[in-house]
């Protein structure tokens, strides 16, 4: 992929992290419970590189705050954090791994960003943002049990997402196409 | 040094990006610093005096809450329900009244108030494009550290132009989703059906711009930094901005050991 494209996707990206949240605002306590702006973060790391998920990661909820008022000032330090470390794991691992499956490859990469994002998140309130008054206990009800809604639609429509891009043509392959003939 | 096209225009007009978005990250920093009763004063006290100097209007300020009125009421009453279960002044089933929790809603329902009320004033006075120039002004400095910053501040424009292209994109997509529906759509199930056609035409629209561009030639590598002009009201800006800041500091500081 060409630099201008993954410059241009992470832009699209970043857009789409401040206009997604805005839709779920309209309904009671959803953007908390579906973290609508994880998505496009995730995906911008799947399918551009590392670097730039890390940039997405770290731009949209600034670029979200500076727009719409969310996240507000008490959540977006640790929002940042938790979502530079999903777009660089996402995109660290998609260039890692290579299993010659598609969906498996989509699949890995995104449970261990998934995974490795929370604990930095986790220990980042617990180093620094929350120190000393941050529990084991309230790590998993924040952000396993609160948010399992967003963790069972990250995982059914990322990879599918991803898929259906590079079948309609408008991100490369992961692996070539084989042809008829051989 | 005051530029020749800025003279007539109000005070406020006549700053550079770079003082805006100054103006706008300060006092994000000050209003989630604010703690006490006096703190809290004292930014109601700036930000009214924001919408004076900056011509919005209170009646148009105060329209601007609306959106996130029942959010910063939900707010509330979790904190004042939820935050603690020590010293309840009213307890019913999980529910926990505290003064403790009282005290943090009003807090937080502030906060989300007047961070919403400060994005608007900024949003009043400079374009998305502004904005956009002052953030890669802020972070010209971090290409001493190899990063690249051109790419950077491309991509943070290029994201501040595709907001209004998805804001119209999602409103027609949700749009013809009803249409499609025979009975009434429950929210939530609208806004999950319109997630695809949503990434799908955004990232055709990516797919296009980023051809468009390359065929004419661009490939990303450039560094474009114009000149920044300073005038009053930058000086009047980011004076304001800093007295502010620090205000909110010194209140902290005196919470803590005073």
């Amino acid at each position: 992929m060409s630099e201008v494209k993954k410059m241009t996707i992470a832009a699209m990206c970043i857009a789409l992290s401040v206009v997604l949240p805005l839709a779920f605002h309209s309904v009671q306590n959803a953007a908390a419970v579906f973290c609508p702006m994880h998505i496009p973060v995730f995906i911008a790391g799947l399918i551009t590189s590392w670097s730039y998920g890390l940039l997405v990661g770290i731009l949209s909820p600034v670029i979200s705050a500076m727009i719409t008022g969310m996240p507000n000032g008490a959540h977006l330090a640790p929002m940042m954090v938790e979502l530079m470390a999903y777009g660089l794991f996402s995109g660290l691992l998609s260039m890692k791994i290579r299993t010659k499956h598609v969906y498996l490859d989509l699949y890995i990469s995104l449970i261990g960003a998934m995974l490795l994002g929370r604990i930095v998140a986790g220990l980042s309130r617990a180093l620094i943002f929350m120190k000393g008054s941050y529990a084991i206990g309230v790590f998993f009800t924040g952000y396993f049990i609160t948010c399992w809604p967003a963790i069972l639609i990250q995982l059914a429509i990322i990879p599918s997402l991803v898929f259906g891009l590079e079948r309609a043509n408008l991100i490369p392959r992961r692996y070539a196409v084989k042809s008829l003939s051989s | 040094m005051e530029s020749a096209k800025s003279l007539g225009l109000p005070l406020y007009k006549r700053a550079n990006s770079l003082s805006k978005i100054l103006l706008f990250l300060l006092s994000f920093i000050g209003i989630v610093m604010a703690r006490s009763p006096l703190a809290i004063f004292s930014t109601l006290i700036y930000l009214s005096f924001l919408t004076i100097f900056l011509h919005v209007g209170f009646k148009r300020a105060l329209i601007s809450l609306k959106g996130v009125a029942v959010f910063s009421i939900f707010v509330f009453f979790m904190n004042a329900f939820f935050y603690t279960r020590e010293n309840p002044l009213f307890s019913f089933w999980i529910f926990y009244l505290t003064e403790e929790g009282i005290i943090n809603g009003l807090r937080f329902a502030f906060i989300v108030l007047m961070l919403t009320l400060l994005s608007y004033l900024t949003l009043s006075f400079s374009s998305p494009e502004e904005m956009g120039e002052g953030i890669t002004h802020l972070i010209s400095p971090l290409r001493k550290l190899s990063v690249n910053v051109s790419s950077v501040s491309f991509v943070i424009s290029l994201s501040f132009s595709f907001v209004p292209f998805l804001i119209a994109e999602s409103k027609t997509i949700k749009r013809a989703q009803i249409s499609r529906s025979p009975k009434r759509i429950n929210r939530l199930f609208l806004v999950f059906t319109i997630i695809l056609p949503m990434f799908i035409s955004s990232f055709r629209r990516a797919d296009e711009l980023s051809m468009a561009m390359e065929a004419r030639g661009f490939r990303g590598v450039f560094y474009r930094k114009e000149r920044l002009l300073y005038s009053s009201g930058d000086a009047v800006l980011i004076g304001v901005s800093s007295l502010y800041l620090m205000i909110q500091i010194l209140f902290l500081i005196m919470e803590k050991y005073i």
